[in-house]
């Protein structure tokens, strides 16, 4: 993996950002806005599946509105990411709360996926009902708690 | 804050006051802190005292988020290491007036910064003084 990290450095792309005077902080401005519509958007249908928000909204009709939202934060945060690796690999690759956050971005699909799959396969029964599945509540909850971790673990980068 | 504790009874208002009062105080701390923070902190350098040695340049490299100088310094005891300094973001050393050329292997410098804290021989450069006499700030 190493030996990869450092082609991929050498690329003209990482050199590119790497040697920059604004290329790296413009994309940092990207990735925090692609931040802000995954991890807000995924918070706030979390909220809902622990039943803290939006209450009278359906659960379906949420997921509807937020998730495309979610989908176009998580294709800028690849991009984005992808790129700001790029220019610093080989620094990147070992640091610890890089992995983590690694790790946890794939344990967040993994949870998300599971949810799809058995929680919410029956939405249509609890939708609207006030009282939702100890399963969502556990998802929504679950979730949150994640997308903490990923945003403290990409912070934490810069500082391990 | 025990001696506010003590002063105040914990109407509603008073709470209410605290809890403002603590975000402030927090966001304070956070924008103080943020001021002296470039890509990443400095809590890995002893930020109390500087220190000033003599050597040679092996590497300088232009990169983000830190620009990077290695030289081979002699410290205080006369022992010569491997140094890695640690510089400002690009942006900001071009304001202070740096280009990629302004350090090169083989170059005899006099450099002045913050050691880390861990003994190590790494530190955030404050200034260094070039060949041509020219001296150059390093970091915010």
């Amino acid at each position: 993996m190493l030996p990869f990290c450092k082609w991929l450095e050498h690329t003209s792309v990482g050199a590119g950002i790497r040697e920059s005077l604004w290329l790296f902080p413009a994309i940092e401005t990207l990735h925090l806005l692609g931040m802000a519509a995954l991890v807000g958007t995924t918070t706030v249908f979390d909220l809902r599946l622990l039943g803290w928000m939006l209450r009278r909204e359906r659960v379906s009709e949420l997921a509807g509105r937020l998730l495309p939202w979610s989908w176009a934060g998580f294709a800028v945060q690849l991009v984005t990411g992808a790129l700001l690796f790029t220019s610093e690999a080989v620094k990147v690759y070992p640091n610890p709360a890089f992995r983590v956050k690694m790790l946890l971005i794939f344990l967040a699909g993994v949870h998300a996926l599971i949810f799809h799959w058995s929680v919410y396969r029956d939405v249509a029964s609890w939708d609207d009902s006030g009282i939702l599945p100890a399963g969502a509540k556990v998802a929504g909850f679950v979730s949150i708690l994640l997308w903490i971790g990923i945003v403290a673990a990409g912070r934490f980068i810069g500082f391990v | 804050m025990k001696l506010m504790r003590c002063l105040h009874r914990p109407s509603s208002r008073t709470v209410m006051n605290r809890k403002v009062g603590a975000v402030l105080v927090v966001t304070g701390l956070l924008l103080g802190a943020a001021s002296l923070w470039a890509h990443h902190g400095n809590a890995a350098f002893d930020m109390t005292n500087t220190v000033r040695m003599q050597g040679t340049v092996t590497d300088f490299q232009w990169v983000n988020p830190h620009a990077l100088i290695h030289a081979d310094l002699k410290d205080e005891k006369g022992k010569v290491a491997n140094w890695k300094l640690e510089l400002g973001s690009l942006g900001m050393l071009s304001r202070f007036g740096w280009s990629r050329n302004t350090v090169k292997r083989g170059d005899r410098v006099t450099v002045e910064g913050f050691r880390a804290k861990d003994g190590s021989p790494y530190m955030c450069l404050v200034s260094i003084d070039l060949p041509n006499g020219q001296s150059m700030r390093g970091s915010p």
